[in-house]
């Protein structure tokens, strides 16, 4: 019996020291697996793309900490100057900056997924105003209705072009507000989500061709009935698409744009430019037009600038007309002709939208605002009570003067 | 006449304790040499490995040489090399039979003691430093020898 025990605890004995030695490890080999584990960890982190990863590799950090903790002087050692604290730590910040980094990316998928949804929304309402402005505009051309239901169409298809304008310019305000604020890094990271399939959905890139090919066309094929605010509603439109995608369009061509970023660029180029020129034309010609039924004539405009020197140029020559008249009426006729369209219109029904376009600046409505100042106050013609008050000064001063001369002759 | 004896005997011993003062030199005792995590050196195709973090390089064909009798062709994949605190080094590779315990001279290693280790070979050999011996772990046998610049150390050591 005693021989058994004697042999059980020598077994046992012998099982300890081999397993000692079994245990026996490198210390290199102890740190080169940490430091394997913790680049494995760490590029995990930086390829991790959703929260969910993320959050299971933290797990592995605890896990990772738990393992090596226990040889910290020995990996501090291997890795000087760093050290296995600051290493822990820098995986612990890494986790939290990737999970931040995914939700904000998760959130903007969401934001994405609901502008889809906005887009697909808008896009039959457009269709829908569309096809209803179209048969009106036919109706209008035709002539076929009455002139009482005439100007019933006419009310029905400028207030269907003003709801598809109000429609465009959400979409735009929409496109503004999701990707203005996104900066690089995550439009790259949205352009591999969208390379990748994770984003799916209609691509906004082409809802935006579609928007600008149909308002050329709506823009080119406008009906006379149409007036000068409608024009200059869509070419506010116009400038404002223009000015948002030149804040957004690079990054959103980078997002969606794939392997055909320069194509998607030049094409946007060419058709913004095409939108400006056409809405720029006929607003222009309706401002012309408009100008030339209120009999106020000014000198040949076709932009911003050329539409202010004709002002300027016509407010200077009547002013100076109405210096060299006297008595006569006409010129007078000509200024309140003038102010009807300047305070009137310019300065009240079209304000908005000719500072939104910058057709005029405020210096400039200032500018003629005061040349028109002193235009009235040359072309207001004498009033006819002055003029007999005048003429009867005039007599009784020569009647006055004629006997005084009279009386000094005879004394 | 004695006393330009005596003044010729003061200007000596004073001239021999300048010169034993210049001649001293700066001694610092105690100092710890050792390395606390071996170095795994990959030679170049020269046979030359290079430790960056401890500022050594040196030839591995002369070991290779004492090994297999061949430094024709480098065959070392891998030096596993140790400091210890008396600032010797402790050199081996896979396949070799031998620790070779290197002491640091004037632009040379010298060899101090080549340890027997195993008659088959090494097999992914490995070095720790255990204060006061290296430790070298085989794979081949799943021995660990304890070694010091005498060679295998009978000592008893805490791990």
């Amino acid at each position: 019996m005693k021989n058994y025990i004697k042999m059980i605890f020598t077994l046992l004995f012998i099982l300890l020291i081999s397993s000692t030695l079994f245990a026996q490890e490198s210390d290199y080999k102890i740190t080169s697996d940490f430091k394997t584990n913790y680049d494995s960890i760490a590029i995990a982190l930086s390829n991790a793309s959703t929260v969910k990863q993320v959050d299971s590799l933290k797990q592995e950090i605890v896990l990772l900490d738990d393992e090596y903790f226990k040889y910290d002087e020995l990996i501090d050692n291997s890795i000087y100057p760093s050290n296995y604290k600051a290493q822990i730590d820098e995986l612990k910040l890494k986790s939290s900056t990737a999970e931040h980094r995914l939700l904000i990316i998760e959130n903007q998928s969401e934001r994405l997924a609901k502008l889809s949804q906005e887009v697909a929304y808008y896009k039959s309402e457009i269709a829908f105003l569309n096809t209803r402005a179209d048969s009106l505009r036919k109706a209008i051309a035709r002539s076929e209705v009455s002139e009482e239901r005439l100007a019933g169409l006419v009310k029905r298809y400028r207030k269907n072009l003003e709801l598809r304008d109000e429609l465009v310019m959400d979409v735009v305000d929409s496109l503004m507000i999701t990707y203005s604020g996104i900066n690089s890094i995550k439009i790259s990271e949205i352009s591999n989500q969208v390379e990748s399939g994770r984003i799916t959905g209609t691509n906004p890139l082409e809802m935006l061709k579609n928007i600008i090919d149909e308002n050329i066309e709506y823009a080119s094929n406008t009906n006379k009935v149409l007036t000068v605010e409608d024009h200059l509603r869509m070419y506010a439109l116009q400038h404002h698409f223009e000015e948002v995608w030149n804040r957004v369009g690079n990054k959103m061509i980078t997002a969606y744009g794939g392997t055909e970023n320069s194509e998607w660029n030049t094409a946007f180029t060419s058709k913004i430019k095409d939108w400006r020129m056409v809405t720029s034309q006929k607003m222009w010609n309706s401002m012309d037009k408009y100008l030339e039924f209120s009999d106020v004539e000014l000198g040949a405009f076709d932009n911003n600038y050329s539409f202010f020197i004709a002002l300027d140029g016509f407010v200077k020559e009547a002013q100076k007309k109405s210096n060299d008249e006297i008595i006569s009426n006409e010129s007078y006729q000509d200024y309140k002709k003038f102010q009807q369209f300047w305070s009137g219109k310019v300065k009240n029904e079209w304000s908005n939208l000719i500072q939104n376009t910058e057709v005029l600046t405020v210096a400039q409505i200032s500018s003629i605002d005061e040349q028109l100042s002193s235009w009235e106050a040359e072309a207001r013609p004498i009033h006819p009570f002055l003029l007999v008050l005048l003429v009867l000064t005039s007599i009784s001063l020569g009647g006055y003067i004629l006997v005084m001369s009279k009386s000094k002759k005879f004394s | 006449m004695k006393a330009l004896q005596k003044t010729s005997f003061g200007v000596i011993m004073l001239g021999i304790l300048f010169f034993q003062a210049c001649n001293k030199s700066l001694v610092v005792k105690n100092v710890n040499y050792a390395q606390q995590i071996e170095s795994v050196l990959i030679p170049d195709e020269d046979g030359t490995v290079t430790d960056i973090r401890y500022g050594i390089s040196y030839s591995i064909l002369p070991f290779q040489f004492e090994e297999f009798e061949d430094s024709s062709s480098v065959q070392v994949t891998e030096v596993r090399m140790i400091r210890n605190n008396q600032g010797y080094y402790f050199i081996t590779a896979d396949r070799f039979k031998h620790v070779y315990v290197m002491a640091p001279k004037r632009g040379e290693l010298k060899l101090e003691k080549k340890i027997l280790v195993d008659e088959e070979g090494l097999l992914n050999p490995a070095f720790n430093w255990r204060e006061p011996v290296v430790q070298l772990i085989n794979d081949s046998n799943k021995v660990v020898i304890l070694l010091n610049e005498k060679g295998i150390f009978k000592g008893e050591v805490s791990s």
